[in-house]
């Protein structure tokens, strides 16, 4: 199975999913996958990883070591991201709406398969 | 697959092409170098960057590509340019590294991954190319095998250009230790702080190091518990000094009461009028522009006694609130946790997330949830400020997120 395709599978069984993407530490994403046009993963990778940075530090701060995943609420949307080795993540993004637990195991499941892609 | 890049080549071309000011250009480039095709990844890596001169992203991909190509003077220049202003880009060290290692400068490849470690310990390729430019550069071979912690350690030895021997090490850790104690007997606390984290960067084992570094957090915390009770104190008793500060409180307060009475509230709408009329609009669509001195004490305490209520519940490590210009007003932590040292830093995690979102067009950064691998940090904006809540493993963020809409609540109620 490829990225997309996996990603695809993360997306269409979490309700109110509106994409996904693996994206490398430096912002650059490997692949994506959306069901809307205005989301695009790509554009946003760098944005994702300065978060991603972000978190890893104020874990560090803490004493609580390695980051293992970084949820988001916004006024829009809700973002999941989870950490695929030391140089990769996986996020999802998901509507006020959407089913969080869902989509956190969904990406939890989809994390082994990734390392192997990766 | 030479295939399937050219197909993606192909469609991302055709997305720059629909909208050329995107930020398309990236990945395109990128594709352009996996494809090997690096006069292409240059020529669009520079187009986009005219138009997006600061953006980080593109400028790695142009290192990465010049990197590629051998320009390693060009490479430099440009992960350079993204450190002037991402200090702690893990991707760029680790690329700067690595570039310095082909040049074999070999002291400039040593500092920058010993800073990929410092963000990422756990980086085992790094620590294999740390150790690899640590041999290079010391070229009378220490020791043969070494442990991560240990290539860390030598890193900071070997920045300082001369390799100590391990005896003197040792002198120089008893000396480090006597300096700590003198400091915080002459109470100078972050002085004390940073000779003890230095030890235990060295010699993270070291259970005395260990223990001084708790204490002297604990002293460091009284003294400073006590320089709050003085200055609200003096603030009470002292009428002939209030300052500009003191009389915005006392506004700020006045206006809050007055939202209960109605002809309390004519009266200070009119004021506000008179004197400060832009800040009156602005104070009842948000409390954000509020400054950190519109915390007053007594609301400090009150937040103070929320958080106790908090640190209750089972799983809650510690929690504290935050300014948004990351002054913390009310706090209870661990003696482990070192609240002080770390509140500009965390300020800017918080403002840097929430610049993200917003260049996102998520809108208003509500809540963030950090797992790791010994518990879980969570954030969320409340009013005027940020409040911060540190969960052990045994906590789950479903529950971090159902106990943080109650404690919500009641830190509303007290600003």
């Amino acid at each position: 199975m490829d990225f997309k395709t996996l990603l695809q599978k993360i997306v269409e069984s979490v309700d109110g999913a509106i994409g996904a993407g693996v994206i490398g530490e430096d912002g650059i994403a490997i692949d994506q996958f959306s069901t809307k046009s205005s989301f695009d993963i790509t554009a946003a990778g760098a944005e994702y990883s300065t978060i991603i940075s972000s978190a890893k530090k104020a874990s560090q701060s803490f004493g609580l070591g390695k980051t293992n995943e970084v949820l988001i609420s916004t006024e829009k949307a809700t973002m999941i991201m989870m950490t695929i080795g030391a140089n990769y993540f996986v996020t999802l993004a998901l509507s006020l709406d959407g089913n969080l637990g869902r989509g956190r195991l969904e990406l939890k499941k989809a994390i082994p398969e990734l390392e192997k892609l990766l | 697959m030479a295939g399937d890049i050219r197909a993606e080549i192909e469609e991302l071309k055709k997305k720059l092409s629909q909208n050329p000011d995107s930020l398309i250009f990236v990945p395109l480039a990128d594709t352009y170098r996996k494809a090997g095709q690096l006069e292409e990844a240059v020529d669009v890596c520079k187009a986009g960057l005219e138009k997006h001169p600061s953006y980080a992203s593109a400028r790695v991909v142009l290192g990465r590509i010049y990197s590629e190509k051998n320009m390693l003077d060009e490479a430099i220049e440009e992960f350079k340019r993204v450190e002037s202003v991402d200090v702690d880009n893990i991707m760029v060290h680790s690329m700067l590294g690595n570039v310095y290692l082909k040049k074999k400068m070999y002291a400039e490849a040593v500092e920058q991954f010993q800073k990929v470690l410092s963000l990422n310990p756990e980086d085992a390729e790094i620590q294999e190319k740390l150790q690899d430019a640590l041999s290079a550069k010391q070229s009378p071979p220490a020791k043969e095998e070494k442990p991560a912690v240990q290539a860390v350690k030598q890193a900071h030895e070997a920045k300082k250009e001369a390799a100590p021997a391990p005896p003197q090490a040792k002198t120089d850790t008893a000396k480090s230790m006597k300096a700590g104690e003198l400091y915080t007997k002459k109470e100078e606390f972050d002085k004390a702080i940073d000779i003890y984290k230095e030890v235990l960067d060295a010699d993270p084992d070291n259970i005395i190091a260990q223990q001084r570094l708790r204490e002297v957090y604990t002293l460091q915390d009284k003294k400073r518990s006590k320089e709050k009770e003085k200055r609200s104190d003096g603030k009470r008793i002292d009428a002939e000094k209030i300052t500009t500060e003191d009389i915005l409180d006392v506004m700020k307060e006045a206006v809050e009461d007055d939202k209960v009475e109605e002809e309390a509230a004519a009266k200070a709408a009119e004021k506000k009028k008179e004197s400060v009329p832009a800040k009156a609009e602005e104070k009842k669509e948000e409390k954000k522009e509020l400054p950190k001195e519109a915390i007053t004490a007594e609301k400090a305490k009150a937040l103070e006694k929320i958080l106790k209520d908090l640190g209750e519940v089972d799983g809650v490590v510690g929690s504290f609130f935050l300014t948004r210009d990351g002054k913390i007003v009310a706090s209870v932590l661990p003696s482990t946790i070192n609240a002080a040292g770390i509140e500009k830093h965390i300020a800017t995690i918080v403002e840097r997330t929430e610049k993200s979102v917003q260049s996102m067009d998520q809108g208003k950064l509500n809540q963030v949830v950090i797992s790791s691998e010994s518990g879980q940090l969570l954030f969320t904006e409340v009013l005027s400020g940020v409040l911060f809540m540190i969960g052990n493993e045994s906590i789950n963020v479903g529950k971090m997120r159902l106990i943080l809409k109650d404690v919500i609540d009641n830190i509303k109620k007290v600003l």
